[in-house]
This record gives C-alpha cells, structure tokens and sequence, in this order.
C-alpha cells in the first residue's frame, strides 16, 4: 500500500451531515448562514476562468468546509487519463483547499467524447489494473488521499470475475486511496442486480470509509417487469435507504455524510430537513456504535 | 475474454445508435433481455445533455417548443457531442449547427439567437477583472483622447445579426407576453458584457458595432469614431464611450 497523506489542508471535513452545494442556494446560504456541517461541490462545475459560480464558492468556502467531487475524471476508462483535466481537478484543488476530494468508480469520457455519465466497468483483474494506475496519477499529482466511490448500476457483465466489493476493496488496497459509500447506490444495485444490501455492507472495507452519500432515485422497470431503479438524485431520500444508512452508520460510528439533490432542486428547507435528518441517525446511532 | 477497450468501444458506439442491439456480454443477473437497462444508460447521456442545452439556450429552447427543442437538442448531441467534462463549454457548436440543420431552416434567425445566448453564457464565465471607470479617464490630456487604445473586459463580445435578434431575445426572456417580432425587421446589433456578477446585453446605435468592432481590433479612439460616423452619420461619439463604460466592457487602456 503506498503512503498517501490524508487531506493535508485547512479545514478537514467533520464527521456530521452536509449537503452538495447549488447555484440556486447561493444568495440564500450566504444571507442566513444556516447551521450545516460542510458543502460538496461538482468540480467541473468550478473550472472556468471568473464569474459568479467563483465568487459563491470563495464565499461560502470561508465560512464552511468543503468537499470537492469529480464527476468527469473518467477513472474506469481503459484509455488514458485526461491529463488537462487532471490539471483542472488539481487547479481546482489548490484554489478552494477541500477538506476531501473524491470520485467514481466510473468511465465517461472514451476517444475524444464525454458522454455525461457515470458508466459501468466489468470487474476483472485487467480493468482492476487500469483503475489502481488511474487512481495512483490522481493521487500523485493532487498529492493526497482521494475517495472513490461505489456505482449505481443497471447492467452487468460476462467479463466480470469478481464482486463488486471484492474489487473496490483491492483497488483501496493497492492505492491507498479511501472509498466514498455511496448507501443510495447499494441499494439501487442490490435491486437491480437482486443482492442482499446489507451483506454488501457487511462485506465492505467499512475501515477505508471516508464519506457517506444518501439520495433519491426513481423507480422504472426492465424488459422482463422486474423493478429497476434509477439514480436520479431528484427526490428525497427513501425509507429503505434511511434504513440501510442505520446499519451503515452502526459500523462506521460518526463520519461525514451528504445529501445530494441535483435535479429538481428543491427548497433549501427541504434540502436542510434531509440533512438534519442524517444528522440525527448520525447522533443516535454513532452513540451505539461507541458503546458496541 | 473481450478487452477492456473492446467493452467500452462497444458500449459507447450503442449509447449513441438507438438502433443497435445492446453489447454482447452486457446483460441482466435476471436473465432475459436487457434493453431497458442498457436504455437507462442511453437516457441518460441524451436527456443530460438536453437539459445542459436548455439551461444555456433558453430563448432556443422557447423558440423550439418543448418536444421539437427535445428532437433538435438529441440531434445535436448525437452529432456533436461534448469533448470536454467541463460542461459549461458545451455549446459553442449550437449556432452553427442549427444553420445546417434542415428543420429549422423556417427560423432563419435561430442560429443568431443562439450566438446571443452563447455570449452570455461566455460573459457570465470570464476572467475576472476590473472595469475601467470615468475616474480612471479623468487625468487623460483632452489631446491624447483621440489615440487611446482599450483593452477590453474578457466577458466583453459583440454580434451583429441581419435580424432583430436582441428584440426576439429580450421579449423572450422579459416580456409576460411575448411580442410579436416579425422576422424581416431591420437587422440589430448587440454588445454582451458582465457587470459585476450580471450579464447584460444592450442593443446597439447605428455605428456604434463598427466603433467598439474597431476598438477591439486595436484601433484608437479618434480613428475608431470617424470609421463610425463614415458608417453611420448619427453616429454619436459621447453615448457609445458612456455605454462601454457602463457596460465594464473595457478595464485598460494605453496610447497608440
């Protein structure tokens, strides 16, 4: 395992309830200052020259801390890594100081097309090699730890030789890097893929956790009527996914978790009520987790 | 076992041909087809893409109407996708391909529209920098104001349309009712520039597109303002300086 320093920076990312950052809170978040841990933020959303997004964020970064995640780096693609963007994750790094920077274990982008989406990768030992080296680059050039994150997925692959956990596990052991539990995304595969959600749990590298998301998605079906969920991050989130974070929580005890809401934006009371909501599944269960 | 590069060429390739069968070793756990999974993957490169589209070209997208906008914003995506994660840049190619594309050819203006649109969506993104303001003029010698040059604010750009593309934008985006503006009205033209954090756009006096187009090529002030007023007799010196400083459409200046 090679020696990667956790986030080195200013203002480290504590272990409550925050919530990603929208251009339509902005004005609101800054007028009220409303009690929230920190703020995740899209970095390509960040890498323009000026503007307003700039001048939110400098703002809202001086008084919270932030957390800053890729959605484009394109880890899982066989080709190389986009070295420009790279330079524009670390410029983006260097400018705002995120107390945790993370991705996913996705491909976007092949021969010169970014396809906007988080696609899925077989789970074999030669996609598992292209990963590790993707994952090395970004962690040397950025020079510290990033956080990778498990996908929602709707297909699966005959190439594929290892469970999914299996493989995350092995690409945080090879790298060093952190994992991000996505609890939205489990719970989508697991329904789609028909596994136990919280064996997966169970079975996940709970000690390389360094974030949590929590989302909504929609529901649709697939040829044969069987239910298939979609991770939309438009809704509140669910029930079920509340309660797979209960289990979750239990394992890990206090740590940072997010809410993601990036469609259908809804009010910043709304938004903040799914955050408190975490926030007290953190107390509650955190506090069992210490006396366990 | 297929390649990792094969897996992908395979699965990119059918994300953008609706018509192809989904991959070979791409499937469900449930057995069964896997077309609707593999649709999820297809939907959504499509319908993100059209919402980026939407949120730059509003006034393109109103135009449209809602299922048409939908039909030409896929066509578009299919056929110049994005080359960059960096989605804020995705668009530039908007114009020029809604001047190819056969069914819009009824709204000759659409393409002018959409570079009005595509500048603010420019301006609201520049640099960073601070406008020059009257004050800063203040110590220039009256005999020197004909040979100042300016460098003009990152955000700043300006269009000039043989339609009334700044009235189809503005009662688009103002007006409750939307005025009828017919087609074949003089042409106009537009500078685009961000004030502090807003992005305005100001429809422009005769002679003045020629004045800031001569400005911006580096041309100085006196020589600037009598290509103007060759163009456009009522072309009026004082106002077109006030609206560029008005608009921070410049932050320095030097002498020729």
């Amino acid at each position: 395992m090679s020696a990667v320093p956790r986030s080195a920076m200013a203002d480290p990312i504590p272990a409550g309830a925050g919530v990603g950052l929208k251009p339509e809170h902005y004005q609101h978040i800054l007028k009220t200052r409303p009690a929230i841990g920190w703020f995740e933020v899209h970095a390509e959303n960040y890498m323009e020259a000026g503007g307003p997004p700039h001048h939110y964020l400098s703002a809202i970064r001086s008084m919270y801390p932030l957390s800053v995640h890729g959605v484009g780096m394109s880890i899982g693609a066989d080709e190389e890594l986009d070295q420009l963007h790279l330079a524009r994750l670390k410029a983006v790094c260097d400018c705002y100081q995120p107390g945790l920077v993370s991705e996913h274990l996705a491909w976007s982008t092949h021969e010169g097309t970014f396809f906007n989406d988080l696609l899925p990768v077989p789970y074999n030992c030669q996609t598992l090699q292209r990963v590790c080296s993707h994952v090395d680059q970004i962690q040397s050039t950025l020079k510290r730890q990033i956080l990778l994150e498990n996908p929602s997925t709707y297909v699966v692959f005959d190439a594929s030789e290892m469970s999914e956990v299996d493989f995350i596990k092995q690409i945080s052991e090879r790298t060093g890097c952190g994992l991000l539990l996505d609890v939205n995304n489990v719970f989508v595969s697991a329904t789609n893929h028909g596994f136990d959600p919280v064996a997966y749990i169970d079975e996940f590298p709970i000690e390389r956790v360094g974030e949590i998301h929590l989302g909504g998605h929609s529901v649709d079906a697939d040829d044969t009527g069987r239910t298939l969920l979609i991770d939309s991050h438009g809704t509140q989130v669910v029930d079920p996914v509340w309660e797979l974070f209960r289990h979750v929580v239990r394992r890990t005890g206090r740590c940072p978790v997010l809410i993601e809401w990036d469609n259908d934006v809804p009010e910043w009371e709304s938004l903040h009520m799914e955050a408190i909501r975490a926030e007290a599944i953190l107390h509650r269960e955190g506090a069992r987790h210490a006396v366990a | 076992m297929p390649s990792l590069d094969q897996v992908q060429r395979e699965f990119a390739s059918a994300i953008f041909h609706a018509s192809r069968p989904v991959p070979a070793g791409v499937g469900s756990n449930h057995g069964g087809a896997a077309n609707k999974r593999f649709a999820v993957y297809r939907n959504n490169v499509v319908m993100s893409l059209t919402d980026v589209v939407a949120a730059f070209f509003p006034v393109v997208a109103r135009l449209l109407g809602g299922d048409f906008f939908r039909a030409t914003a896929r066509a578009f995506i299919l056929e110049r996708p994005p080359a960059s994660p960096v989605l804020t840049r995705y668009g530039a190619e908007l114009p020029e391909f809604l001047s190819e594309f056969r069914p819009v050819t009824d709204l000759p203006y659409l393409p002018d529209v959409a570079r009005l649109e595509w500048m603010q969506q420019r301006a609201y993104h520049a640099a960073n920098a601070r406008p020059l303001t009257r004050a800063d003029l203040s110590h220039v010698e009256p005999d020197e104001v004909p040979r100042l040059c300016f460098l003009f604010h990152p955000s700043a750009q300006i269009q000039r349309s043989r339609f009334p593309v700044f009235s189809i934008w503005r009662t688009n985006t103002f007006d409750e009712d939307v005025k009828f503006i017919p087609a074949e009205a003089a042409g106009e033209a537009v500078l685009v520039s961000r004030v502090g954090l807003e992005v305005k756009a100001l429809l422009l006096d005769p002679g003045f597109y020629t004045f800031f187009e001569a400005l911006m090529a580096g041309v100085p002030l006196g020589e600037a303002a009598m290509e103007a007023s060759r163009e456009a007799s009522a072309f009026d010196f004082q106002k077109a300086l006030a609206a560029l400083l008005d608009l921070g459409a410049v932050y320095g200046h030097g002498a020729s």
